[in-house]
């Protein structure tokens, strides 16, 4: 299929679009469900809507390339919340797949509270430094 | 390194004149690669062992309750399907003037739509709000209502008993951070 560089470039924003329209409403109903649990709220579901929150604030880089220039400073805001939120994103998953493994070893020494602690601290840490870097 | 545009959005590039290859995957290897395919394994692997152990510790019961313990494999695989095709458009970039449109709409619909295939997820491994102990409730009311205490068996109160741990072990345990209990 070959289309004119004009008719690409429509393509993909009305992708972008409809991508950006899905996600932001997938995640902020995430993130109300989340905080809708009654609490005290599992590590688990603190993990959900960290990914939740992480997702939702991934929607504004994808409205910022809608209407920016591409260039100067919103280029590197976009750049920026881009790197930092999926990052944030694939650090979250990962930590919520240790956190299942851990527990299901019924290890008596694994403290859930502690282990989201750090999960967030080195998630938070490594995503800003990739993001800044 | 700065962000600068890219062939979708801004994103992370080279500030050199003429980057060779290498540098443009070194930079794509730092900023999306080994992150991500670090992640997908470590999820993999956590989520087999996880799996494991799980079945090997009460299959009758998960069966019984209905639990899917290999839904938690969609996480990774949500991560995997969502950025592995901009992956591949980044790296075929490198090589290529123009990668085909199927894979930049491709790229942009999955990458951009990352909260929406969280939500479907999250939403999927949500238990749906079951008739299942309203029954037993019945039952167990219906049952109390026609046979005394006593008519039940020493079988059955073992029985009962020990689904009751299996339950509780499940739930202090695993389950607690399994999606399913979650939501």
């Amino acid at each position: 299929m070959s289309v004119s560089a004009e008719s690409e470039e429509k393509i993909l924003y009305w992708c972008n679009v409809v991508a950006t329209l899905l996600s932001f409403l997938g995640s902020l109903w995430m993130t109300i469900l989340c905080l809708k649990t009654p609490s005290p709220k599992s590590v688990a579901l603190k993990l959900i809507l960290a990914i939740a929150l992480s997702d939702l604030v991934y929607t504004i880089p994808n409205v910022i390339s809608m209407y920016g220039d591409g260039n100067g400073l919103m280029c590197n805001i976009e750049g920026f919340l881009r790197e930092l939120t999926a990052m944030l994103t694939i650090f979250f998953s990962t930590a919520t797949a240790i956190l299942c493994y851990k527990d299901s070893a019924f290890n008596a020494k694994f403290v859930q509270e502690v282990f989201y602690k750090k999960a967030v601290k080195i998630s938070l840490f490594l995503a800003l430094l990739l993001a800044v870097m | 390194m700065s962000y600068q545009r890219q062939a979708l959005f801004c994103w992370v590039g080279s500030t050199l004149s003429s980057p060779t290859v290498v540098h443009k995957i070194a930079i794509l290897a730092v900023f999306e690669g080994i992150p991500l395919i670090a992640g997908l394994l470590i999820s993999l692997v956590g989520y087999v062992i996880a799996i494991r152990n799980i079945t090997g510790f009460a299959q009758m019961y998960l069966a019984g309750v209905g639990i899917q313990i290999y839904k938690l494999l969609w996480y990774p695989l949500v991560l995997a399907i969502i950025f592995l095709p901009s992956l591949v458009n980044n790296v075929l970039g490198f090589f290529v003037k123009d990668t085909p449109i199927q894979l930049k709409v491709l790229h942009l619909i999955l990458t951009h739509s990352i909260g929406f295939a969280n939500a479907l997820v999250y939403g999927l491994q949500r238990p749906k709000p079951s008739a299942k102990p309203k029954q037993e409730c019945e039952i167990s009311m219906a049952e109390a209502r026609s046979r005394s205490h006593s008519d039940i068996s020493d079988e059955e109160h073992t029985g009962r008993r020990n689904n009751s741990i299996t339950e509780d072990l499940i739930r202090a345990g695993t389950l607690t951070s399994a999606p399913n209990d979650l939501l």
